[in-house]
């Protein structure tokens, strides 16, 4: 099964990935062997089964309902590209036209 | 000064017990000796600063006995988050980094008496084979210069086998600790999914990512294994009421043992001198008295496919994280998604954006039931053969990487081939089981050539016992390693 280009433009939004043109064509040349590649799975009869959703058969827990010592916000505001009195910034979502 | 440095972990407590020396002179005697390879193999991406020395010095105000890792130097790698120093990654996207937290594992190894001595090279976001995919440095096998450690623990296996560091943390997902491990003539373990704590493990495949060690013998490894190891309130994912104490594991040999060899292991391409020390040590146990059978596993090819479905599904979900808005490396835009889209494709390496891009591929609409789902069932049939496979045999034992260590550069051109090198591993992260590899013999060319041991979930005292039965009986280090004790 191949890999369109229109596909691999799909999974890079899907991704939020953007792949520059000289790197498009060998990436989708290697997907589409990849993808060859694990495509031997259907081979093997596995339909009796159900699917295993967790890592090791455990219920979740769950720790009781107290307030817990967090992050110090300044410590986690340390590491961001940017932040304003205490949030963190990125280009504006909503355009001002709309108010 | 190479005496130090030579000494076992084991080794190394009996000494400090006995007041023959000090933290500070080991600490020391380690830094020297990174410094005086570090420039050749390139294993870490940090190196510790002189705060070291000063870790080391205030341990001599505390009684040896009163701690199980007391002056040990540990390397951690750097996909593990240490507080205080940068954790990376591997990855522009999280170049200069420095986490808020320290992850449990490292966490109980300071508490433990242990001395952080900087963060190892990894693939980037622990995807890859041999270590070539981090975006700051290739990191060189020390059994050859020219050759891989492997990966993606590469740089933490290198450490351990050249000397600067007796023992280091991994983290294996699909084999990236015990494949370097077998590359590089190291022992290294992963334990049962859950064993050990991912709080501040830096997540590629949630389900399957685990911590552990790397050492120089199987004995070091149970003891890192132990302190490392336990339910931690942190991580919903750890067992609990889990506890190892496998330090005191070893005693019982390999008489009696009934162990299981899978019956494609045969039909899989791999070199000749993997292939004949594999022969050799199947004929070697059954001669010591454990009975060998051959088993009927669902296919290694088909749980290699498994695996890349599943590990990549989950990575490009845990890998969205990274958008710059909270932390790492940003693309400053006009546009959020112009944001997001460019840090993203700047920031991460190629191998990152073909896993993610796969990841996202299997889990799309159209797709998730022929794939995600699909491999999802094949987990299912796996862990049952597994399952059942250990009620008749205590343990299964495979070669660990279907070839010695490949030449840099060699693979990087077909991921496929790169793929092919997790092979022996990745049905024990697929099946939650835990595995170890010891360094078994060397091909002609001297590169070594590891076996691997798997048990039953849950069983790592008999994992280790036998490890250390067969590590007695291949005899690596006295054998093969030059008569100094270290490889460069």
């Amino acid at each position: 099964m191949g890999l369109t280009d229109e596909e691999l433009g799909h999974l890079e939004k899907l991704a939020k990935i953007e792949l520059t043109a000289g790197a498009r064509e060998k990436l989708r040349e290697q997907l589409e062997r990849i993808i060859e590649f694990v495509e031997q799975l259907p081979n093997v009869d596995a339909t009796a089964y159900d699917a295993v959703y967790n890592g090791n058969e455990l219920k979740l827990s769950l720790r009781p309902d107290e307030a817990i010592r967090c992050l110090p916000r300044d410590e986690v505001l340390a590491e961001a590209p940017g932040s304003i009195d205490g949030y963190f910034t990125v280009p504006a979502i909503i355009d001002s036209k709309d108010g | 000064m190479k005496e130090t440095i030579s000494l076992s972990i084991k080794e190394l407590l009996d000494s400090y017990r006995k007041g023959e020396i000090r933290p500070l002179e080991v600490v020391r005697a380690y830094r020297e000796r990174i410094e005086e390879l570090e420039g050749r193999i390139g294993a870490f991406i940090y190196v510790s600063g002189d705060d070291v020395l000063k870790d080391a010095e205030k341990l001599d105000t505390v009684d040896p006995r009163s701690l199980p890792l007391y002056g040990v130097p540990v390397a951690v790698k750097d996909n593990i988050c240490t507080r205080g120093c940068p954790t990376t990654a591997g990855s522009r996207i999280l170049e200069g980094y420095r986490a808020p937290y320290t992850a449990t594992a490292v966490k109980r190894l300071v508490e433990a008496g242990a001395v952080v001595m900087g963060k190892t090279n990894l693939d980037e976001f622990a995807m890859g084979s041999s270590t070539e995919n981090s975006a700051f440095r290739a990191t060189a096998n020390p059994w050859n210069l020219d050759y891989a450690p492997g990966g993606s623990s590469g740089g933490s296996a290198a450490a351990v086998a050249a000397g600067m560091a007796p023992a280091a943390l991994g983290s294996d997902t699909g084999g990236s600790i015990r494949q370097p491990a077998s590359l590089c003539g190291v022992v290294g373990m992963k334990g049962t999914y859950g064993s050990v704590s991912r709080y501040g493990l830096i997540a590629f495949a949630s389900s399957l990512d685990q911590i552990g060690p790397m050492a120089r013998n199987v004995t070091d490894c149970a003891l890192i294994f132990d302190v490392i190891s336990g339910h931690d309130p942190n991580d919903s994912t750890s067992m609990i009421g889990y506890s190892a104490d496998l330090s005191s594991s070893g005693g019982t040999g390999l008489r009696g043992l009934r162990i299981a060899v899978p019956r494609a292991v045969e039909g899989c391409e791999m070199s000749e001198s993997v292939s004949d020390i594999f022969r050799k040590t199947v004929s070697t146990v059954e001669d010591e008295g454990a009975k060998v059978g051959i088993v009927d596993l669902p296919g290694l090819d088909a749980s290699i496919a498994c695996y890349y479905i599943l590990a990549n599904a989950e990575a490009s979900s845990n890998l969205a994280r990274y958008d710059g808005v909270r932390y790492g490396f940003r693309h400053d835009s006009d546009s959020l998604d112009g944001m997001y889209e460019k840090t993203r494709g700047e920031g991460f390496g190629e191998e990152v954006k073909r896993r993610i891009l796969l990841g996202t591929y299997v889990l799309s609409a159209g797709y998730y039931d022929a794939y995600y789902v699909k491999a999802k069932k094949l987990q299912a049939m796996l862990r049952e053969a597994y399952g059942k496979v250990f009620h008749e045999y205590d343990l299964v034992m495979m070669p660990t990487s279907p070839t010695p260590a490949f030449k840099l550069g060699e693979r990087l051109e077909d991921p496929i081939s790169m793929y092919l090198s997790d092979i022996f591993t990745t049905p024990a992260n697929i099946a939650g089981l835990p595995a170890i590899s010891l360094p078994a013999g060397l091909s002609q060319e001297r590169l070594p050539i590891g076996v691997q041991l798997v048990a039953g979930a849950r069983m790592e005292s008999k994992l280790i016992n036998a490890a250390v039965g067969l590590e007695r009986l291949f005899g690596f280090r006295e054998k093969c390693l030059p008569a100094e004790g270290e490889v460069i």
